[in-house]
């Protein structure tokens, strides 16, 4: 009964967001089989959670969560060079791939995304990239929605100085 | 720029999982779920238990795990505020919740339109009761006195209205409380101005003349005389209500002889059996509250004589086969015994409660020349005045 319940809502968040945090882990790691498989091991470790009886308040924000600790947790095994080099380094691979060379304008925006400092650089991948809200994201990263907002609105000026825009 | 960035979300859109992706990870999740399901904590048994319990109508309230504490709190808080407030008197903090709470609770508990009508009446006497305690206290200042005299004149035309009910389609049991009440008023109405009077006032006087000087003798006749008119208003309203009762039961008695349908020999029969048992119970409550040979017993006797007296008279009209009159005369000795018990309760209460505050360590004569000693002749005068004023405050706590 509370089994079928709690089954019935994990199997849903999987077809609500199994592309989305695919999404997130692929910008993240440049790979897609990797990605896939991180993305696997999101929703067995929220299952695991979830089958423990523990509550999971909001199930969108504790997916995206739980994809970047097992993503740190990637780069961390691997254990080569420093964690931002490899992003930076995944997101130009990704950026190929995904753009496939059509629309340069945006494969330098995304590469602008990774030039900006450590703490606008998540929010605004979050806000633009995964198309997360501002609360969605206050959520996931653990700071006031007002602090987002703010970081986002700072994060655009700056992202304009690095295109000259 | 804000284009581009959109620009940038709807190409991002287009990185997804390739359906056959989709679907293998969708197998393996639910064959997860199934290998590994929910766990069943002690929440869940206590969930399962807890929908066992509230299949019963009367048990959700308390069960529920949010309104439990709050249900036990009412109980206990509740429960024992309410009870203490049973005993409070006028001028008490509780006192609001006795007659605002409690009252009206036994008002909702009363269903029928005769318990409604005793309810008022009782309720009516209680409030005698009070004014009676607190006069023997010493407690009934002017302000108390009207809210009593008020609520007290409230209940007392409830009582009437309910009469005036319940004649139309019981007039047997409309006399009934008539005469209930009745027999109440009258008993109280004799304490109140006996209170009012200056038995009392003899009675305090005697009890310390001989220590008091004689300018406190004077203060403390003035003070009785003060108490006198709070009390004498009581006294006046009870009067007014008994006298209004005593023709509503009278119209009553007249209504039912007229209608000699309604009267036989049955229901006379039924009143000499209850006068009977009244008697018998008066007679039983004198001899365990009264000591023999007191004053108390005979003035008892003496009010339950009337009451076996009106009883012999009865007893003659019922051989002479005069029903009616029969019915009326043992509704009378039922009455006369009624107010024999409420006079013998009532003397027997406040001879306890002066007997309290006679064992009272207050300022006696002893104290006052204590003071006029330690003063000193210098100060002698305002000596007297504060002994005064204290026995002031003694004499009217003796007075009743």
């Amino acid at each position: 009964m509370e089994h079928s319940h709690t089954k019935q809502e994990f199997l849903s968040a999987y077809d609500m967001y199994a592309d989305a945090i695919f999404r997130h882990c692929f910008f993240k790691v440049s790979d897609r089989e990797v990605a896939r498989d991180i993305t696997q091991d999101v929703f067995t470790k929220t299952w695991q959670y979830l089958s423990d009886n523990k509550p999971v308040l909001n199930m969108k924000a504790f997916l995206y969560k739980v994809a970047g600790n097992l993503v740190i947790d990637y780069y961390r095994k691997r254990k080569t060079d420093s964690l931002d080099l490899k992003i930076d380094e995944g997101v130009q691979f990704a950026s190929e791939e995904v753009m496939g060379g059509q629309n340069a304008e945006i494969g330098i925006v995304i590469e602008a995304l990774q030039k900006l400092p450590e703490n606008y650089r998540e929010v605004m991948r979050l806000r633009y990239v995964d198309d997360l809200t501002p609360g969605e994201i206050a959520e996931i990263t653990g700071q006031s929605e007002n602090a987002v907002s703010v970081k986002i609105h700072r994060g655009l000026e700056k992202l304009k100085h690095i295109l000259h825009i | 720029m804000k284009n581009i960035l959109e620009q940038c979300k709807e190409k991002a859109q287009q990185v997804r999982l390739r359906e056959d992706e989709r679907v293998a990870m969708r197998t393996f999740l639910e064959n997860l779920t199934e290998a590994h399901p929910v766990r069943e904590t002690t929440h869940d048994r206590l969930q399962k238990a807890k929908k066992v319990l509230s299949s019963y109508q009367f048990l959700p309230l308390f069960m529920r795990r949010t309104t439990m504490p709050v249900v036990l709190i009412m109980l206990l808080v509740g429960g024992s505020v309410s009870f203490a407030a049973q005993g409070s008197l006028p001028g008490d903090a509780l006192y609001g919740v006795k007659v605002n709470f409690n009252e009206r609770v036994e008002g909702a508990l009363s269903m029928s339109g005769e318990a409604k009508a005793n309810l008022e009446a009782h309720l009516a006497e209680r409030r005698l009761i009070e004014a009676e305690k607190l006069a023997s206290k010493g407690e009934l200042n002017s302000e108390i006195e009207s809210e009593i005299e008020s609520r007290f004149t409230a209940h007392a035309t409830r009582v009437e209205e309910r009469i005036e009910a319940l004649s139309k389609s019981e007039v047997l049991v409309a006399l009934d409380v008539a005469s209930r009440f009745e027999a109440s008023l009258n008993a109280h109405e004799g304490v109140l101005a006996r209170a009012s009077g200056t038995e009392s006032l003899n009675m305090a006087v005697m009890m310390n003349e001989d220590a008091l000087p004689q300018t406190m003798q004077m203060k403390s006749f003035v003070a009785t005389d003060a108490r006198e008119e709070v009390s004498a208003n009581v006294s006046e309203s009870v009067r007014v209500q008994a006298e209004k009762i005593t023709n509503i039961r009278a119209n009553l008695e007249a209504r039912i002889s007229q209608n000699a349908s309604t009267q036989n020999k049955t229901s006379a029969e039924g009143k000499m059996k209850a006068a009977q048992k009244k008697i018998l119970e008066v007679r039983a409550f004198i001899d365990s509250k009264t000591e023999a040979n007191s004053e108390a017993r005979a003035r008892a006797d003496a009010e339950l004589k009337l009451a076996e007296n009106a009883y012999a008279e009865g007893k003659i009209s019922f051989e002479a086969e005069d029903y009616n009159e029969a019915f009326i005369l043992f509704q009378k000795s039922l009455r006369l015994a009624q107010e024999a018990k409420v006079r013998g309760t009532l003397r027997h209460n406040l001879e306890a409660a002066t007997d309290l505050i006679l064992v009272d360590p207050m300022p006696t004569s002893d104290d006052v020349r204590v003071n006029v000693e330690g003063d000193a002749s210098i100060h002698s005068n305002q000596t007297e005045i504060n002994g005064g004023a204290k026995v002031k405050g003694n004499l009217i706590n003796i007075g009743l």
